[in-house]
């Protein structure tokens, strides 16, 4: 039970990480996470 | 702390010995340092003297001094000659072209080799000296005396080399002599001084053992590895100057800066991925060596020993080829950024092809490597617990693989393109477009990854009371980086434009170092004081395994020369691109199965010379036995 406590807990953290990590790395190259047309 | 624990032993002997060592280390590297002013005569000042000559006219008298400099250089540096047919010397029996691709290409193999040993020869030393582990020391000794023999070789290839391009070239190299003869005086010193650090560091192994002694031999290895680097950079720079050239105008004409012909847009990513590569090349030319030795072993003590040398060997090999797609891919993409045209014809011309056959050969250097620490799992009793996992594993990196070299232009006959509908195959067509084979690259990395993880913890078990939670974590960290990656490379990669495409390949990179990174760090805390579940039983390896290093230094080998060649015929008809056109009889491009030969030749023949330098070393092995 603990083991899939912290599987969700470090998932949830991450999802966080990587979502920064791109919108970072998107926003170093002039664009934005979310693309338009 | 315990590094310097060592030091300050035997000091009457030891303290002769290391200031002589050190003083003779002064001179030799003091020497270039010194001379290297001499080396770069137009400096700074003249890095704009073009750009000088065309700003707005200035006071009289300062102006004109200023306005002749760039009239002087142009004096002294003749535009790039406009040669005819007749310039090429022809001797009989002999193509120029094909000799001088084979003597560079086994001179480029043998000096990737040398250069690169003493780089890991050097860390082994430092760990033995830090651990106190004198199978460190014995294991970096037997690395640099396999790369000694190899030293000649590639001295005798490089000499061989100067000879045949001024026979056969001799026009071409006048130019190049005209822009880089400082560096060409350089090459040779430092090239003395490599020596003389080489030297010193072999024969002075056994004699520097102890003591204040030992770090000056330590140091020894340092500086060998600093005037190798140095001499590779060099080298580098004159055959990225021929890509893309700097610090000359239309004409070919050099501007007097030495530095911009050096430091032109290719020469860092260059100098980045043969470093990089050549690490992960001499890993898999010593393993292939620990491979020999260890079929060839006739006691179990032996065999024990060459195993471990070839595991040492094949995780030096992995771990420098996980960050060389990183590195390759930068340098395509500056070569795209300095000619588009260059970059086309890389990747989407003529050389297609040969990324297919690239993609072929990685892919079965990562299998073998794979292979390779499957078998290893044989030597823990703890293995049990992840064999069931290696089906798994091998099912995803194959069909990584088989992404990676699906082709995206197929050679078809009106029949067969009517069959198919179209150019492109109805499933497998999007696969052979780049986001597909990001993503399979980056997954089959964090497989390879995850085999090594499996690997080092079968034998242990962790003692911290959060390791569930830390083994929790390090699954999320994989699923979380793998979705991440799969989104990158679909979403961005097949429904956004072109510039997302290219831009998420940045991301996917950084998502598979992230996991790389934050699951070592993990590794780390999680493994300290980890209990072993038995001791390794080194050398029960079966031999077939031993055959997955032969494997790993033969695609390592050809790999080399396929790649390498494409990186050279970019240049198309051009001695020097857009600035000094071949005129030769054979500036033209081969077709790809031509130059593949040519390639396996030299691959033969760089094997034949390899197994004659391992017969060598095992006639030295002899003699020390026979000694003791």
């Amino acid at each position: 039970m603990k083991s899939i406590v912290s599987f969700v807990f470090a998932l949830a953290a991450m999802v966080v990480f990587f979502l920064l990590l791109d919108v970072v790395l998107f926003n170093a190259q002039g664009l934005s996470l979310i693309f338009k047309g | 702390m315990r590094l310097f624990s060592v030091v300050n032993r035997e000091i009457p002997i030891a303290k002769r010995r290391s200031l002589t060592a050190l003083f003779l280390l002064f001179f030799l590297f003091a020497l270039p340092v010194v001379k290297s002013a001499d080396f770069f005569p137009a400096g700074i000042d003249t890095v704009y003297a073009s750009e000088d000559a065309a700003k707005p006219a200035t006071p009289a008298g300062e102006g004109e001094v200023k306005a002749a400099q760039p009239e002087e250089k142009k004096k002294e540096y003749p535009p790039a000659p406009q040669l005819k047919e007749s310039d090429y010397p022809q001797v009989k029996y002999i193509n120029g072209r094909i000799m001088t691709w084979m003597v560079a290409q086994l001179h480029l193999w043998f000096a990737a080799f040398v250069l690169a040993v003493p780089i890991f020869v050097f860390i082994i030393e430092a760990i033995g000296m830090a651990t106190k582990d004198k199978r460190y020391d014995k294991l970096a000794y037997e690395f640099i005396k396999v790369s000694l023999t190899a030293y000649s070789i590639t001295a005798v290839f490089g000499g061989l080399l100067l000879f045949t391009l001024v026979v056969f070239y001799p026009d071409f190299m006048k130019y190049m002599a005209n822009i880089f003869s400082p560096t060409f005086l350089a090459y040779a010193l430092i090239f003395f001084a490599e020596s003389a650090c080489l030297y010193i560091y072999y024969y002075g192994w056994h004699a520097m053992e102890t003591g204040f002694s030992k770090w000056a031999h330590l140091t020894v290895g340092w500086m060998l590895n600093v005037v190798g680097t140095m001499l590779m950079f060099f080298a580098n720079a004159w055959v990225t100057f021929m890509m893309s050239p700097h610090g000359v105008d239309a004409n070919g004409v050099f501007e007097g800066n030495l530095w911009a012909a050096i430091h032109n847009h290719l020469w860092n990513p260059i100098n980045l991925h043969r470093v990089i590569a050549n690490v992960a090349y001499g890993g898999s030319v010593v393993g292939a060596y620990a491979a020999y030795k260890f079929l060839s072993a006739r006691t179990q003590e032996d065999r024990a020993h060459y195993d471990w040398m070839g595991y040492t060997a094949n995780f030096i090999a992995i771990a420098a080829l996980l960050p060389l797609p990183f590195a390759g891919y930068w340098l395509i993409a500056e070569i795209y950024a300095y000619s588009q045209q260059m970059g086309i014809t890389a990747m989407g011309g003529v050389f297609a092809w040969l990324f297919i056959t690239q993609a072929v050969l990685i892919g079965a250097l990562f299998l073998s490597a794979n292979y390779y620490l499957w078998c290893g799992m044989e030597r823990s009793k703890g293995a049990v617990k992840y064999t069931k996992y290696i089906k798994y594993i091998a099912f995803v990196i194959v069909t990584c693989f088989l992404v990676w070299f699906t082709p995206h232009t197929l050679i078809l006959t009106p029949g067969e393109l009517k069959a198919l509908g179209g150019p492109y195959h109805k499933y497998l067509g999007p696969l052979g477009i780049m986001p597909a084979k990001n993503t399979a690259v980056n997954i089959m990395l964090l497989f390879t990854f995850l085999s090594f993880m499996l690997y080092q913890r079968c034998n242990k078990i962790p003692t911290v009371s959060w390791a569930s939670r830390g083994n929790a974590f390090q699954i999320a960290i994989f699923v979380t980086a793998i979705i991440n990656i799969g989104i990158l490379g679909i979403y961005y990669g097949y429904f956004t434009n072109t510039v997302y495409k290219v831009a998420s390949s940045v991301l996917q990179v950084a998502s598979t170092l992230s996991v790389i990174i934050l699951c070592t760090v993990i590794n780390i805390f999680m493994y300290k004081g980890a209990k072993e579940v038995a001791p390794l039983q080194w050398g029960k390896m079966p031999d077939r395994s031993q055959y997955a290093l032969f494997l790993l230094a033969v695609s390592f080998t050809w790999l080399m020369g396929l790649m390498g060649y494409i990186r050279s015929a970019l240049r198309q008809h051009w001695h020097v691109y857009t600035v000094f056109r071949d005129s030769s009889p054979d500036a033209y491009t081969p077709t790809i199965g031509y130059a593949a030969n040519v390639v396996t030749v030299a691959t033969i023949l760089f094997m034949a010379f390899v197994i004659f330098i391992f017969w060598l070393s095992t006639l030295s092995g002899k003699k020390e036995t026979a000694h003791h």
